[in-house]
């Protein structure tokens, strides 16, 4: 009887420690994860994401691709004057959407696109810079 | 205008593709949860580029262009249908060590795709280029058509067919610390490709203004992306949860000197 109760504060205490460490269900769904922490039926999360980065392509730059015809002169040259031992690209856009059907399943679909380029000590002796070349 | 590009260890990945499967929740207890993604992935767009050491020079007016390589290899496609098929695999897990610590691991995009009517041209000589301009980068069709005839026969030699390829996953590992009920400072690492396309690390404050209302800033550094400035905020309204992140801050004060832009937008809901 002394050795069942024993088991029994245990198994109790291991619980309490449990729910002790245990997250609070956030309320948030991005920044937190309420959407798989919660997992509740009939719910749905849909995301839609798009980046440009590299190590020495200017934010200018990549306006100019998305706004201009040719690059800004001070954007070009900023770009000719950096270092570049390793060119490094990487662009992105995604779109997912969940569907959670029960308390275990769920469905979802997505759409990718991904550009990535790296490349080391490019040497450039006389770059146009033409949009085409990018 | 002629243009020399010298370039080496290069490599070029593009594609673009769809993905349809199922989540299903591991584990969810107290401390750790778990959850799996499992799907089929098609191919609707490749591209993959890569040389040891590459030359490009653009003869004056632009009546050829001369392609010096070692190590060379492009991938060609022989038609324009969907360019392959696989399977996917997302792994998601949180760790709550105690109260106030928490790590989360992410896996995603974990593939093996079974290309279709792909191959791959391993060069290690040089060309000219004459007539029509060809793209490296967009001009995903056999070279054949580019190329001065007297190349054609190191070409088909040079050709095997491409038929497995693994496209870049995607590791986060994220520390977060919950220094009170409102804020938590959260410390992250994410690999794309296994750093093969990125690596970078951010250090960022995540407060909670209102029961509606989390606002998530960071800084960070990324050998693709340069400075990392990130802010992102979170509104809920009873059932909808509106999300919108920018990526980049930096380049509304110092455009020439950031080298990163992003966006992203998330909506989620409990339908009635």
């Amino acid at each position: 009887m002394k050795t069942i109760f024993k088991v029994f504060l245990l198994f109790i205490s291991a619980v309490a420690s449990d729910a002790a460490f245990g997250q609070q269900l956030d309320s948030f769904s991005f920044l937190g994860n309420r959407f798989n922490q919660a997992w509740e039926p009939k719910s749905i999360q849909i995301s839609l994401e798009g980046s440009a980065n590299s190590n020495v392509i200017n934010t200018t730059m990549f306006s100019d691709i998305l706004l201009r015809s040719s690059f800004t002169a001070k954007a070009k040259q900023t770009f000719l004057d950096g270092d570049k031992k390793r060119v490094n690209l990487h662009s992105r856009a995604f779109l997912r959407a969940e569907y959670k059907l029960n308390k275990k399943w769920g469905i979802y679909t997505s759409a990718a696109s991904m550009t990535g380029y790296t490349g080391k000590n490019l040497s450039l002796s006389y770059f146009s810079l033409e949009m085409q070349l990018i | 205008m002629n243009t020399t590009l010298q370039t080496n260890n290069l490599r070029f990945l593009r594609y673009s593709g769809y993905a349809a499967g199922a989540s299903y929740r591991i584990c969810n207890t107290k401390t750790f949860q778990s959850k799996l993604s499992f799907g089929l992935n098609a191919v609707s767009d490749f591209r993959s580029v890569s040389a040891k050491e590459m030359s490009l020079y653009t003869a004056p007016k632009g009546e050829y262009i001369d392609v010096i390589t070692q190590d060379f290899m492009i991938s060609e496609k022989k038609t324009n249908s969907p360019q392959g098929i696989g399977v996917v695999l997302d792994f998601d897990v949180d760790y709550h060590f105690n109260k106030k610590q928490t790590i989360s691991v992410s896996i995603h995009d974990l593939n093996m795709t079974r290309l279709f009517d792909i191959s791959r041209l391993n060069l290690d000589t040089n060309f000219r280029f004459t007539g029509i301009g060809y793209d490296l980068v967009r001009d995903t069709n056999s070279l054949n058509q580019y190329i001065d005839s007297n190349y054609l026969s190191v070409l088909d030699n040079a050709r095997s067919p491409m038929n497995w390829v693994s496209l870049p996953s995607r590791i986060h590992i994220a520390w977060k610390y919950k220094i009170n009920e409102k804020s938590t400072l959260i410390a992250d690492i994410r690999a794309i490709d296994l750093g093969r396309y990125g690596i970078s690390g951010t250090l960022g404050l995540s407060q909670k203004f209102s029961k509606k209302f989390e606002l998530y800033s960071s800084l960070g550094y990324g050998n693709f992306t340069g400075l990392l400035w990130q802010e992102s905020a979170e509104y809920r309204l009873n059932n909808f949860n509106l999300f919108a992140t920018i990526q980049g801050l930096q380049s509304l004060f110092i455009p020439t000197l950031t080298h990163n832009y992003g966006m992203r937008f998330g909506f989620s809901r409990t339908l009635p």
